[in-house]
């Protein structure tokens, strides 16, 4: 008890005086506290935003907002060369849909490579599958651009789990060669939902991550009437949930040629039992392929790109399918920076095609989408960045809320991110 | 009258002259040696380690004060890249930025590993045998340095020039050591033998080309990066 105390006043003090406090030696632990903090200001021409149970693709609804749209804390703690342990901490003041709690909760062994250039790295907790090329700054945010891609935003939105992670390196140095590959197998559970956001509203763009005691409403589609096939679904889906005890698994291998680029490629499968049911959530039966890659284009320019493949099932408890669907999205990411500038260009494709014959859920979709991005670097951790979003889509289950099935979206932000 | 002011000006140029020549030469002949390396293409090669073995060891016991090497972890970047120092001789590894690094080694004569956690915060590290020590931060995996400890005390790094120059060398036949973590040969070294000092000067041509010297740069631009 006084040891979380101790733990929660230090994060206080972290949050007042971030400069302040970068480590500080605790008996034989070592702290260290790391954080962000985005305000913006934004105009979003749309409609009702997915966050409040419309079908608006964006994380806020029509109009002007000023928001805390992430104030994120991480708190590692390390012991000895190769322990370490990662709290992260995400608050969001939208007033669409504020909240503050936790998003990661991890225990992590990396010790330094053997002779041989082989390196183990094990992970245990509350995480993400080793996904996304984006998010890789403080509290999974992005350096790039303040919105996510879809595919990203899905994975902050529903495809997090309780899980072990390992990964193994095998260093290129260590034989004369400019080529690292690693592999990396995870083990899943509390994920069993994964999937239903993805059928019911669709590819979204934000950057939001579910906080772990949150629950995501579920736009009211005709199915899930009294009398619907969908009846016995709940109002929101529970991300973070076990319903039929069995463990997902997730594989990733990466090639990076180093001062090049890097590729990889995995296979996602949450291994769900879609005949179990609880409290209104079922089991989704996700499965995806992915393949991403960064790499270092001629003029400084850097490519980030993501694609991934996959379907989603859900049945009622005899398996009789309900949602049946494949999904895909990808993109395509060009950022240079040059003296205190960034800018960045990203578009995308997605696709939710409905193979079922469940009348009034029609979770088909196809669309694009854009992003402009400009950031300006004001000081080492403050960074004041523009955005443009413009998302096309065609989704058929907009006429259930009298919205026109074909939509254009667009989104203005202007933001202060400052990195502690 | 004119004249012989000028002649009076040529003649303290030409004393200043001798006097610099007389002073310089006989320390040039004795003892100092400049030893220049070149690529195989005939540019100069700069940064390589030069070292010399002398065949008389006796020669190895030099009356120098020991040289302060350090290694910095600068913009997460080891620097310098390459660093030589003489076997028994003491390190320091110096964090210059405002985060942890973990730097070790784990192959080659000396394994380490330790935390830099601060700025300014120093490890000192005692390298008793000889040999190549290749280091990284197991934090920042692009992070790359390399230690060369040699049994001798007649060792420099090329300049811009692709030069070294050796002070005190006693009159020898010596093996000529370059070496580089990224020339193709063997042990990433060519050796020679050589009586030193000699009185023209001595080049040295590389045979062999060098692999791409990797730059110490993530493939994210970004200072708050977080181990994902």
């Amino acid at each position: 008890m006084i040891y979380r105390l101790t733990s929660l006043s230090a994060c206080l003090i972290a949050i007042l005086y971030p400069g302040s406090i970068k480590a500080t030696e605790w008996h034989d632990i070592e702290h260290h506290f790391s954080g962000v903090v985005d305000t913006r200001v934004g105009y979003v021409d749309s409609d009702k935003s997915y966050l409040t149970g419309g079908l608006g693709k964006l994380s806020a609804d029509a109009g002007t907002q000023v928001s805390l749209s992430q104030l994120g804390l991480s708190y590692q703690a390390q012991w000895g060369d190769a322990w370490s342990s990662r709290l992260v901490a995400n608050a969001y003041v939208d007033g669409i849909n504020n909240g503050v709690g936790l998003t990661e909760a991890m225990v992590r062994y990396r010790d330094i490579p053997t002779e041989s250039g082989i390196r183990v790295d094990v992970e245990f907790g509350l995480m993400y599958p080793n996904i996304s090329l984006e998010n890789v700054a403080t509290a999974w945010a992005s350096p790039y651009s303040l919105t996510y891609s879809t595919i990203n935003s899905w994975l902050g939105e529903e495809v997090r789990h309780i899980g072990l992670s390992t990964t193994i390196e095998f260093l290129g140095k260590y034989r004369q060669s400019a080529h690292d590959f690693s592999l990396t197998g995870e083990a899943l559970m509390y994920n069993d939902t994964s999937g239903a956001m993805l059928a019911w509203h669709g590819w979204t763009q934000s950057s939001r991550q579910t906080l772990l005691q949150e629950t995501i409403p579920i736009t009211a589609i005709p199915a899930m009437q009294p009398g619907g096939m969908l009846a016995e679904q709940a109002a929101n889906s529970d991300p973070f949930t076990e319903l039929d005890d069995r463990i997902g698994g997730h594989v990733v291998a990466k090639w990076t040629w180093r001062n090049h680029g890097s590729m990889q490629a995995g296979y996602y499968d949450n291994n769900a039992n879609t005949h179990i049911v609880k409290q209104g959530q079922y089991a989704w039966l996700t499965q995806f392929g992915h393949v991403g890659a960064k790499w270092l284009l001629p003029y400084g320019v850097n490519l980030v790109s993501q694609y991934m493949q996959g379907s989603t099932l859900m049945t009622n408890t005899d398996g009789v399918p309900v949602v049946d669907n494949d999904f895909h999205s990808g993109y395509i990411m060009l950022n240079k920076g040059w003296s205190q500038h960034r800018v960045s260009v990203r578009i995308e494709d997605f696709s939710v095609t409905d193979n079922d014959d469940t009348p009034e859920d029609n979770n088909n979709e196809d669309g694009q989408s854009m992003t402009l991005a400009y950031q300006y670097q004001l000081d080492r951790p403050w960074f004041i960045q523009l955005e443009y979003n413009v998302i096309d889509s065609t989704r058929p289950a907009r006429r259930y809320l009298n919205l026109p099935i074909d939509l254009i979206e667009q989104q203005w932000q202007l933001s202060s991110r400052y990195f502690f | 009258m004119a004249g012989i002011l000028i002649n009076r000006d040529k003649l303290k140029q030409s004393l200043t002259i001798l006097l610099g020549v007389s002073l310089f030469m006989p320390f040039y002949k004795a003892n100092a040696q400049q030893i220049t390396i070149l690529t195989s293409q005939g540019q100069p090669a700069v940064n390589m380690v030069v070292y010399l073995q002398p065949k008389d060891i006796s020669h190895l016991l030099v009356d120098t004060a020991p040289v302060k090497a350090e290694v910095h972890q600068k913009d997460k970047q080891f620097s310098p890249y390459i660093t030589v120092v003489q076997k028994g001789q003491e390190v320091a590894f110096v964090n210059d930025d405002d985060i942890t690094h973990h730097i070790y080694s784990a192959l080659g004569p000396k394994r380490f590993s330790f935390k830099l956690r601060q700025e300014q915060q120093k490890q000192l590290i005692l390298f008793e045998n000889a040999g190549h020590v290749s280091m990284g931060c197991n934090i920042h995996d692009w992070m790359s340095g390399h230690l060369l400890v040699v049994d001798t005390p007649f060792y420099a790094i090329t300049d811009d020039k692709g030069t070294v120059v050796f002070d005190v060398l006693p009159t020898d036949e010596y093996s000529v050591v370059v070496w580089h973590p990224q020339l193709k040969l063997k042990d990433n070294q060519q050796l020679q033998t050589l009586s030193l000092p000699s009185e023209q000067m001595v080049s040295i041509t590389l045979d062999a080309e060098f692999d791409n010297i990797p730059k110490q740069q993530s493939l994210d631009e970004f200072d708050f990066l977080e181990g994902y």
